[in-house]
């Protein structure tokens, strides 16, 4: 089992947009996939249709178990039409009371050891993380093998993406303390890029010449997000054909052989 | 200056020299924790301290939980843990050598074999510990393994029936299992729930509901909080009370940077753990802190620490005999003056045997061969040394057989029924010292 984890400290940067597709992409090509919402806004769990509940609170605070709070996700939400899904996506719903998590329960390794008993029944877990900082995020930082950061190649995203990085870096002593690995970066997605704008397109050259070859495929401003997130489906489902989707397969290429490396 | 050229000369990361988070020093600090703050504050900076945390409990499996090797009130003898790695996927090794030890005590007795389903199963038999009347007319007394060992069985009894009342508290450790810091009965109680109702031979199977224990994760490893729980309790032997003493000492200690060997360096197998508790013996308590070292302790006065030094000097034999089978302070300060070493050792030794066939003493002399052999009657020539022989030939094993059941039940003593039981002690005391000395011209 693989555990990522979608950051930035920027919000609006398209990271509960990107941690479901990625969470569905990887279950339509056959993964196992829990997505995790650690975001009081609970925007993953009504993107993928599940009610906002306390499933991840309930998990962490009153010690239910995943039976309780794991939800299915119809693959009629974000299969493409005409081709089965072969893996399963299911999610631990969130709503606003995920804030007071860490209110109720203080040993930072709850998320560690409530999610491992995923282990040996699921491929990838994803967290889907609020932009501001919680004290759940340190916890969740334990529970995590490497990060994705989406970032907009606008001013404050970066801001926001080195603030991450700083904090990823000076997470790895804590880890290491512990006897966990270093935290790995798995990728830097550009998102909501506008090729015809001259900020877009100087960031993105400014991106890539400090972060090299863990910046991935930008995924372009498209009207089919807005339409998809509308209709109540996922880009898979709403328009396979798209460039949006096109976009998609990219990342998750990227994200399939960085699971498999 | 054209946009582009403007846009092309701004650095977008320009500032991340400036950050004004730093990384904080997590070497600091002497124990190893982790609790959702520090996580956070290792993630994003210091914070503003808070005052406190309020704990949930949550459930851990059993598996993942050790026992404190240093908690000074055992509930594991010392003969028992010889035969355990201290791991818990090897507790079937603990328990097994327990009724291993069980039964060579109760062979020695001439009783049959310790039967656990006749203990934990059968309803009749579970009543067996709680009424006077059971006691009385019960076959057989348990010895003191045997005693510890229906400790955990009688608790295990009582979590199935009502439930656990107050959750273990635990510590995490830096491989991830966590370590107990009260409730090491508790958590051996869910081991014996969760052996014994596997669905096996008719019983029912609730392995789901004892593989998991509800627990209070804690910060950090507190020996003030462990005293507490300690000292609410009656069962704290003389020997566990010198234990705590030495370790809440250790840690005022500590704070004015005194250093001691670990409890590794110190004690290995079967060997005595008093090496690691005597360690504080040569020290004063701290000055301004005999206060919280009462409170700790659960006692009014300072002569307990006098007390409590004098246990700890105690040879490693007599400590360890007194442990197993809870000698009362005041018996061990009788030893401990006892010099040389060796006349202690003997001296325990010979109460070892008594309070081993103290339950089980044949009713006549004549089924008590091997002891009326030892005591020499050309002793007892005129009148009161005829009553003495007839004390302590016949009779002394039935004294001792009511002064252990007073013993066993001075518990529900109200204080004024302990103060008059004390007088009679001393009195008693002083009758047997007196006897001795006279023995000794």
């Amino acid at each position: 089992m693989k555990t990522i984890t979608l950051v930035n400290e920027k919000g609006g940067v398209g990271k509960t947009t990107l941690a479901v597709h990625i969470a569905a992409g990887l279950a339509i090509r056959g993964y196992k996939v829990v997505l995790a919402d650690a975001d009081p806004q609970g925007h993953a769990t009504v993107s993928l249709g599940a009610k906002k509940e306390p499933g991840l609170y309930d998990l962490l605070v009153r010690g239910a178990p995943f039976r309780d709070v794991l939800r299915p996700v119809s693959p009629d939400r974000f299969g493409v039409p005409g081709y089965p899904v072969k893996g399963q996506l299911y999610i631990v719903p969130s709503n606003v009371e995920t804030r007071s998590i860490p209110i109720q329960i203080s040993d930072a390794f709850a998320v560690v050891d409530r999610f491992r008993e995923l282990q040996d029944l699921v491929d990838v877990v994803i967290f889907d993380t609020s932009p501001t900082p919680s004290l759940l995020h340190g916890s969740i930082y334990l529970a995590t093998d490497s990060i994705i950061y989406p970032t907009k190649c606008e001013f404050l995203s970066f801001d926001g993406l080195v603030e991450s990085f700083t904090h990823r870096e000076m997470m790895q002593q804590t880890r290491e303390r512990w006897g966990l690995s270093e935290i790995g970066v798995m990728g830097i997605v550009p998102t909501m890029f506008r090729a015809s704008t001259l900020v877009h397109q100087e960031n993105l050259n400014k991106l890539r010449a400090k972060y090299g070859d863990l910046v991935w495929p930008e995924m372009y401003m498209r009207t089919v997000w807005p339409e998809a997130s509308t209709v109540g489906q996922l880009v898979f489902r709403f328009a396979p054909q798209s460039g949006a989707a096109r976009d998609l397969w990219n990342i998750i290429d990227r994200v399939e052989s960085e699971l498999n490396r | 200056m054209s946009r582009k050229d403007r846009l092309a000369n701004v650095d977008p990361f320009g500032n991340e020299d400036d950050q004004s988070t730093s990384p904080v020093d997590l070497t600091a600090g002497e124990r190893p924790r982790m609790t959702m703050a520090d996580a956070d504050q290792a993630l994003f900076g210091a914070l503003a301290k808070r005052e406190g945390m309020r704990q949930t409990i949550r459930p851990i499996s059993i598996f993942n939980i050790q026992p404190d090797v240093k908690q000074p009130r055992r509930a594991v003898p010392y003969q028992v843990r010889e035969h355990w790695s201290g791991r818990p996927k090897d507790i079937a090794d603990l328990f097994n050598a327990w009724v291993m030890l069980i039964d060579q005590e109760r062979q020695e007795d001439g009783h049959p074999p310790f039967n656990l389903d006749e203990v934990l199963w059968s309803e009749a038999v579970e009543r067996q510990g709680r009424s006077e009347d059971d006691i009385e007319n019960a076959p057989y007394q348990a010895g003191p393994i045997e005693n510890s060992f229906l400790k955990v069985i009688h608790l295990a009894i009582s979590i199935r029936r009502d439930g656990l009342a107050n959750p273990i508290t635990v510590q995490r450790t830096p491989k991830g299992a966590y370590r107990i810091e009260t409730g090491e009965r508790r958590w051996l109680a869910y081991h014996v729930l969760f052996g014994y109702f596997n669905g096996d031979a008719g019983k029912p199977n609730e392995r789901d509901k004892w593989e998991n224990i509800p627990c209070i994760v804690v910060e950090d490893f507190n020996v003030w909080r462990q005293a507490s729980e300690n000292a609410a309790r009656a069962d704290l032997n003389a020997i566990g009370r010198a234990r705590q003493f030495a370790l809440l000492l250790m840690d005022l200690l500590a704070e004015r940077g005194v250093t001691f060997q670990d409890y590794e360096a110190l004690v290995s197998g079967a060997n005595s753990d008093r090496a690691y508790y005597a360690q504080v013996v040569p020290y004063r308590v701290p000055s301004g802190k005999s206060e919280m070292l009462l409170n700790g302790l659960g006692v009014a006065h300072r002569a307990a620490f006098t007390r409590c030094r004098a246990l700890l000097e105690l040879p490693d034999e007599v400590w360890m005999i007194g442990d197993v089978l809870d000698l009362s302070e005041d018996e061990l300060l009788r030893l401990a003056k006892i010099s040389p070493p060796q006349r202690a050792v003997e001296e325990a030794r010979r109460i070892a045997k008594i309070v081993a066939t103290r339950n089980n003493l044949p009713e006549t002399e004549e089924k008590s061969s091997p002891r009326k052999e030892a005591s020499s009657p050309t002793l007892f020539t005129d009148k009161a040394l005829k009553r003495g022989k007839r004390l302590f030939t016949k009779q002394h094993g039935q004294i001792a057989k009511e002064l252990f059941e007073i013993r066993d039940g001075v518990g529900q003593a109200n204080v004024a029924t302990k103060r008059q039981i004390r007088d009679h002690i001393q009195i008693l005391r002083a009758c047997l010292d007196q006897l001795e000395s006279a023995l000794d011209q």
